[in-house]
């Protein structure tokens, strides 16, 4: 065993990276919020005009409001695909499931941005579906309708984030004995009673999760949705994003982040709270 | 914790009316059932029967296919080839859910997110029985086990015992036709394993139903079982009483396998009995051939040691090598002097004159030809 | 802009090696430019290195916010001379990051071309502030497999037959500037209130018909040549070489409103080390030689020689109206917001 001092003093040596790297920025970053900007020059007073302004003006809490919508679609879609998709591959025999886990989650190892213009280029009028369509006789010519909408964000995204919803619930049926699913077989639930009553219950932590973990990534895209998303691209993480990359509004955006910030963080509390009321 | 509760006396019977709901009988057949995996055998074409209300253990070291049979029968495994049936009906192909059978798992699978009598009652929910007559079963079943007050309780709240008992209950309250246990009691301490060893066989006893018990623990067979069915590699070595088991073994694994044993090897006389190293014996040889080679095997506690024999009587004259003082009983081992490489074990019942035997006493060691079991030395 | 920084550092690399900094060494003279790629190749740096026994010491910028930070820090220390964007003189003059240039000083002052030689950009109040070495445009980029000659208006990114085959640049001074034109503001990058809700009111009805607001140069050309767009507000005049060389039938043209464009100059900083020096190194740079191999090797509008700008095509730095920094980028950065939330 150590000492209490030189645990203390290990624990604050270790403590201390993370602390200097991820709080000081955040601890700036919150700062900034309430700061204002003066000829082009921030300063460093207090106000709270930024949140004011994002309050008053439609603009910013309107998109806000619609990019939670968005994100909510996107987050479910995902869920509805990927918990079949994960119970599937957990499903198979122990020799093909992680090749299959393999197979899902390959995407990540691609680039973000390569994958983004790869959907595009399918998705467009000289694309690969709209070739498909034409060839087949389905559509009697190109359509452009299938990119630059809300649909083709939400289809996009839904396709890009759907490795982060799989592999958390897929991750959580590992867990679950497979005497567990055996047992209520054995006490004479059918396939999908079982499903209902023991595999989802005990799922819930993963599906938890991975909703959480894609609406996050969905917020905090500001990339597809100018990319795919055409007029209806206008996300609020594009209104951010135009507040530091355009008008060197730090402090608004910076409120914004903040406003973004307690969302998520509001929504990670909540679901933690109903997860352990599981008792799991 | 883990005592059971006070009232829970071992040999207080629960109410009739418990019984009734929790029992239900079957008989149970194995019919050259076997199972491989690609080219491993974990259970080789094994055929017996289980009597209605019987209770059958299933004993053999690990890895020998015990709980292969198990999962074969619950319908966890699909079969090789071969048959199951229960009360005369083939469910080979059945899946779990709809076979008479339940089990109870050596880990005991609980449901985490369920209360005890949420446990108990899952098999209930399932068949989609009226809420009223659910509750009262489940009462039952958890009254049946002691723990009608923990029924709101969670897994993770339960000592191992109690999850056992949950286990138990989540599977009787389902009125299976055959309980099927693979080591129940593996996971629990000494002391709370013989109470629950001691509950089983009651709690057995009372509901009557066709029980298959699956341990690795020769006294826990041996105590609990009407028939016992020894495995070795995937193979049944013998099926028969416990009694048989331990004082008839039909192979050298059985023979070795419970306890303290004897074994020489012989051959079958002309006309009867079998030459043994120690001279001829006049035991049976059911029939054997002039010539066959045999095992002949005799318990410790078959041979009496004395320092005189009395005329008519046979006894070998033997030399002490070793005393081992045990209480009640106590091992000597000795050495004929016609064979002084072979060792016998003997124990007797500690008595005074026990006392003054020293290493290298004379003593002769005296036993019934009866009690002699002659077996096969090329088995199958 | 930055965009074209970017397209030009992936597409061009070559013969930079002699720009290095190890090439200096202590015993010569040292100039030490802050440039853009592209504006010290060398073919006139090395003739300029020869000629005056000189090594230069080049340091490319990565962005305009990086240069000024940088600029700031040192008070132009780092520094002799640097290729700016005239649109951010201000700027450098409001924080005195600079040097007026004496145009007697130079003998090729007067080999600029008169578009360049009195800019209201790069001389104020009689002083010279910048040297005027390299521009480009953003044009009007169309198909002419679609359009038999070329549209002489901005209109056809308002025109509803063209519905989901017009594209902008999804950039709030691009967009706000080029409507400002369309509508016959004199000055774009100065709007009064009016004139915004103007800009406004047609840049959400445009919405109607675009078919998406393109993320940058490669972007705009592989959303042009997939999806059958006939006409698009250019971030650049390489874009047309690029969709040719996707097999579009691409063209550009100045609209008759007039078109925004880019103008890069030389300038002094205030901490010179070698003022002769920095002087050589401008009449170098506006060298008619080096004006047309920038012109052919890079495609940039050059400021001396017209006849190598009108054999590329680029005979039309009249018909451009440079870019500004705007006084109230701000605004410009809600009312992109607004329009866009519209
Ligand atoms: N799923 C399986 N795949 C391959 N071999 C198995 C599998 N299950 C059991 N076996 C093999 O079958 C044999 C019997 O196993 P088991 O019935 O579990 O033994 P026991 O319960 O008596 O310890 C063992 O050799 C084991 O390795
Ligand atoms: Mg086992």
């Amino acid at each position: 065993m150590m000492n209490p001092v030189s645990r203390i003093s290990l624990f604050v040596l270790v403590a201390l990276v993370p602390s200097v790297f991820v709080l000081l920025p955040t601890i700036a970053f919150v700062a900034n919020s309430f700061f204002a900007v003066e000829n082009g020059q921030i300063v460093p007073t207090f106000t709270l005009s930024n949140y004011a302004a994002f309050l008053q003006q439609p603009e910013y809490w309107g998109v806000f409001v619609n990019t939670l919508g968005l994100c909510l679609q996107v987050s479910i879609i995902c869920l509805v695909f990927g918990l079949p998709v994960a119970w599937f591959i957990w499903r198979l025999p122990e020799r093909n499931r992680y090749p299959m886990l393999f197979v899902v989650i390959l995407p990540l190892f691609m680039s973000y941005v390569v994958k983004l213009f790869a959907f595009r280029s399918i998705l467009g009028l000289n694309g690969f579906l709209n070739q498909l369509l034409v060839a087949s006789h389905l559509i009697d010519k190109p359509q452009m309708a299938f990119l630059f909408s809300r649909d083709a964000i939400v289809l996009t995204q839904a396709s890009m984030f759907f490795p982060y919803m799989v592999l958390p619930i897929f991750l959580n049926l590992e867990r679950i004995p497979h005497s567990l699913t055996q047992a209520s077989s054995d006490l004479g639930a059918s396939a999908g009673m079982t499903f209902r009553e023991v595999v989802l219950p005990l799922t819930m932590p993963g599906v938890v999760a991975g909703l959480v973990f894609v609406f996050i990534m969905s917020l905090g895209d500001y990339i597809t949705p100018q990319m795919v998303g055409g007029m209806m691209g206008h996300t609020f993480g594009r209104v951010v994003w135009s507040q530091f990359g355009v008008t060197f509004n730090w402090p608004l955006g910076a409120s914004f982040g903040v406003v973004l910030v307690l969302v998520c963080a509001a929504l990670v509390g909540a679901v933690g709270m109903t997860s352990r009321q599981q008792r799991i | 914790m883990d005592a059971l509760p006070e009232h829970m006396n071992i040999m207080a019977a629960p109410e009739p009316a418990v019984a009734e709901s929790l029992g239900g009988q079957g008989h149970l057949e194995l019919d050259q059932v076997s199972k491989s995996y690609g080219h491993e055998h974990a259970l080789l074409p094994t055929s017996f029967q289980v009597r209605n209300g019987e209770f059958v253990t299933i004993l053999g070291p690990s890895g020998s296919g015990k709980t292969t049979i198990l999962r074969l029968i619950g319908g966890f495994t699909q079969t090789s080839s071969g048959r199951i049936l229960v009360d005369g009906k083939d469910i080979t192909r059945l899946p779990p859910n709809r076979r008479p059978c339940n089990t109870v798992f050596q880990d005991y699978a609980l449901f985490p997110h369920k209360s005890a009598a949420g446990n108990v009652g899952y098999g209930l929910m399932v068949r989609k029985v009226a809420k009223a007559e659910a509750l009262r079963r489940v009462d039952e079943a958890l009254q049946l086990v002691g723990l009608e007050t923990m029924g709101q309780k969670f897994p993770s709240q339960l000592s191992g015992g109690q999850q056992q008992r949950v286990a138990l209950a989540r599977s009787l309250v389902c009125q299976p036709r055959v309980l099927l246990l693979d080591e129940p009691l593996s996971a629990l301490d000494a002391d709370m394993r013989r109470q629950m060893q001691q509950f089983l066989k009651r709690v057995q006893r009372e509901i009557q139903t066709t029980f298959v018990f699956v341990t690795h623990d020769q006294e826990e067979a041996i105590s609990l079982s009407d028939r016992i069915v020894v495995m070795s590699k995937g193979k049944v070595e013998q099926i028969a009483s416990p009694y048989e088991i331990y004082y008839r073994p039909e192979t050298h694994f059985v023979a070795t396998f419970l306890g303290d044993n004897n074994l020489m090897d012989g051959t079958v006389r002309d006309g009867g009995g079998v030459d043994l190293p120690i001279g001829p014996v006049a035991c049976a040889t059911d029939g054997r051939g002039k010539g066959e080679k045999v095992y002949a095997a005799i318990r410790p506690e078959r041979i009496g040691l004395a320092r005189t024999i009395e005329a008519g009587k046979t006894g070998i004259e033997c030399s002490v090598a070793e005393i081992g003082f045990a209480g009640a009983m106590t091992t000597v081992r000795v050495r004929p002097n016609s064979m002084p490489d072979l060792s016998l074990l003997v124990k007797v019942t500690s008595g005074r004159w026990i006392e003054d035997l020293t290493a290298g006493a004379s003593v002769f060691a005296t036993f019934d030809p009866a009690d002699i079991s002659v077996f096969s030395r090329t088995a199958p | 802009m930055i965009k074209r920084r970017t397209f030009l550092k992936t597409t061009l690399g070559t013969g930079l090696a002699l720009s290095a900094p190890w090439v200096a060494r202590a015993q010569t003279r040292e100039l030490r430019i802050q440039t853009w790629e592209g504006y010290t190749e060398p073919e006139w740096l090395k003739p300029f290195e020869e000629a005056n026994d000189v090594v230069c010491r080049v340091n490319f910028t990565t962005s305009d916010d990086d240069l000024f930070t940088k600029a700031l820090a040192s008070k132009g220390g780092d520094f002799d001379v640097f290729a700016l964007n005239t649109a951010l003189i201000p700027r450098y003059v409001a924080n005195s990051l600079y040097l007026p240039i004496d145009p007697s000083r130079l003998t090729n002052f007067e080999k600029l071309a008169p578009a360049f030689h009195d800019n209201a950009l790069t001389v104020v109040d009689g002083e010279v502030r910048s040297l005027p070495f390299a521009w480009g445009s953003n044009p009007l980029i169309y198909d002419q497999d679609y359009f038999t000659e070329a549209p002489d208006s901005w209109g056809v990114l308002w025109d509803p037959a063209l519905d989901k085959q017009v594209m902008m640049v999804d950039d709030s001074s691009s967009v706000i500037s080029v409507a400002a034109l369309y509508l016959g503001y004199e000055d774009p990058f100065n709007l009064n209130a009016d004139q915004y809700a103007e800009v406004k009111r047609i840049l959400i009805e445009q919405k109607q018909i675009l078919l998406t607001y393109y993320a940058g140069f490669a972007d705009g050309v592989s959303l042009f040549a997939q999806n059958g767009v006939k006409a698009m507000y250019s971030m650049g005049e390489p874009q047309v070489k690029e969709l040719q060389a996707q097999g579009v039938n691409a063209a550009l043209t100045i609209p008759k409103e007039k078109a925004t464009g880019w103008l890069d100059g030389w300038m002094l900083s205030p901490s010179c080390r070698d003022v002769d020096l920095a002087y050589a190194w401008f009449d170098a740079c506006l060298s008619q030689a080096t004006g047309k191999i920038m012109t052919e090797k890079l495609g940039y509008g050059n400021t001396t020689d017209l006849d190598a700008n009108a054999a590329a095509g680029l005979d039309y730095a009249d018909k451009l109206v440079w870019f500004q920094l705007a006084p109230d980028t701000e605004y410009r950065t809600q009312l992109w917001n607004e329009i866009k939330a519209a």
